[in-house]
């Protein structure tokens, strides 16, 4: 076909689809939240004691790192979902939940010394914990995913690899009310490797769920 | 229509216009839209043609590209930011189609390299039979409306009275067919 004739078919399609990935987002983030939600209720929801004013500073530090986390990378996910929307700016902003992190661990260290370091980092439920974050996080993943893919994202792995620390960041909050394993040392460790493998999960998953 | 100011070493520049003629293409300006895709038909041509070149291929997939990028950049078009260039968005959509399209290639290689011994066939213009091959996947109703508005250039109600739909069901299916097209784009891969 002539490319003439073709612009021409192009020129009588009137259909634009606007705001194409909020409404995907709106669609799809409940339903995979709810899903989330579901896992959360099968750990037996929230920790005890947790409004008791030392518990609930830890759960709030935990908070600060996870939410910025869901903020900044859900922020530049979806910016990634068009053409030219990620560069370096993206992966430089995640630097805000770093220096929480960086916080909290310096603060602890200040407090406790390297005293049983090893100890602190591993936890009690430290497997359960990443699990527990990457499944919460994957029907979160999905949704970003499926939004994403009605914009233009030029670089999938990118704007894969930023939905999976967004989903991350929103997982490891609602697992953080649930979390009883309260060093920073361990946050540092599986909180982040949580982050690592979704992360790594979303770039391997957008060349196929980013392609349009 | 491909009179354009023809893009040299670097394309895409100073066509500030762009951004006018896509702000009215968006609120329904078809006349605009057309000399828009029809300018920007012959800048993505310059790309491709000098990229494929580069890599020692000849004209043979131009036409295609050219037409996938289009393709792209219609059904995303909502994803322009109306307070930015144009220029520079398209031209990331081409880049973003081309690497699709040089990878589908690559896959083929042994089979391009037979094709590479043949005389290289028609105008400049016209595509190889992509479209029209994609076409025939598409289901009858959607394949006759694409054909009737594209190459017999005939209006969206005027091909209604002929398969007795409204106006608004023709472009609905139009713009169905013409996704479905972007789809099969993708997942086909080429013989």
């Amino acid at each position: 076909m002539r490319t003439d004739d073709f612009i021409k078919a192009l020129a009588a399609d009137r259909t634009i689809e606007r705001h194409a990935v909020a409404r995907a987002l709106l669609l799809a983030a409940p339903l995979a939240a709810a899903f989330s939600a579901l896992w959360f209720l099968g750990l037996e929801g929230v920790r005890a004691g947790i409004a008791t004013p030392d518990t609930l500073a830890i759960v709030a530090r935990k908070l600060a790192f996870t939410g910025s986390l869901a903020l900044v990378a859900g922020f530049f996910a979806l910016r990634a979902a068009r053409p030219q929307g990620v560069d370096g700016r993206a992966f430089a902003a995640l630097v805000l939940p770093l220096a929480v992190l960086a916080y909290m661990v310096a603060r602890e260290t200040a407090a406790f010394g390297m005293v049983d370091w090893r100890a602190r980092m591993m936890g009690e439920f430290s497997w359960r914990c990443t699990l527990s974050i990457v499944l919460m996080a994957a029907p979160l993943l999905a949704a970003l995913l499926w939004a994403q893919s009605k914009g233009a994202p030029d670089q999938p792995v990118g704007a894969g690899a930023l939905a999976g620390l967004a989903a991350t960041g929103l997982a490891a909050s609602i697992y953080a009310l649930h979390c009883t394993d309260d060093s920073a040392l361990f946050v540092l460790l599986w909180y982040v490797l949580a982050g690592a493998l979704a992360a790594a999960a979303g770039a391997l998953a957008a060349r196929r769920a980013l392609a349009w | 229509m491909q009179k354009a100011p023809v893009p040299g070493a670097t394309p895409l520049r100073n066509l500030a216009h762009w951004d006018g003629l896509m702000r009215a293409a968006l609120t329904g300006d078809e006349t605009a839209y057309r000399t828009l895709l029809g300018e920007l038909a012959a800048a993505v041509r310059a790309i491709v043609r000098a990229a494929l070149s580069r890599g020692g291929r000849g004209d043979r997939d131009v036409e295609d590209i050219v037409q996938e990028t289009l393709l792209a950049v219609h059904l995303k078009r909502h994803m322009w930011d109306a307070g930015q260039p144009f220029a520079p968005w398209a031209k990331a959509i081409a880049r973003h189609k081309m690497i699709d399209a040089l990878r589908r290639e690559r896959i083929h290689a042994p089979i391009d390299d037979l094709i590479e011994t043949l005389p290289a066939p028609e105008s400049a213009d016209e595509t190889r039979g992509d479209v029209a091959r994609l076409m025939a996947r598409l289901g009858e109703r959607a394949r006759r409306i694409v054909h009737a508005v594209s190459i017999e250039g005939r209006a969206t109600k005027d091909v209604a009275i002929e398969l007795d739909m409204t106006d608004g069901a023709v472009r609905i299916a139009l713009h169905r067919a013409l996704k479905e097209l972007a789809r099969l784009y993708r997942t086909e891969t080429k013989t």
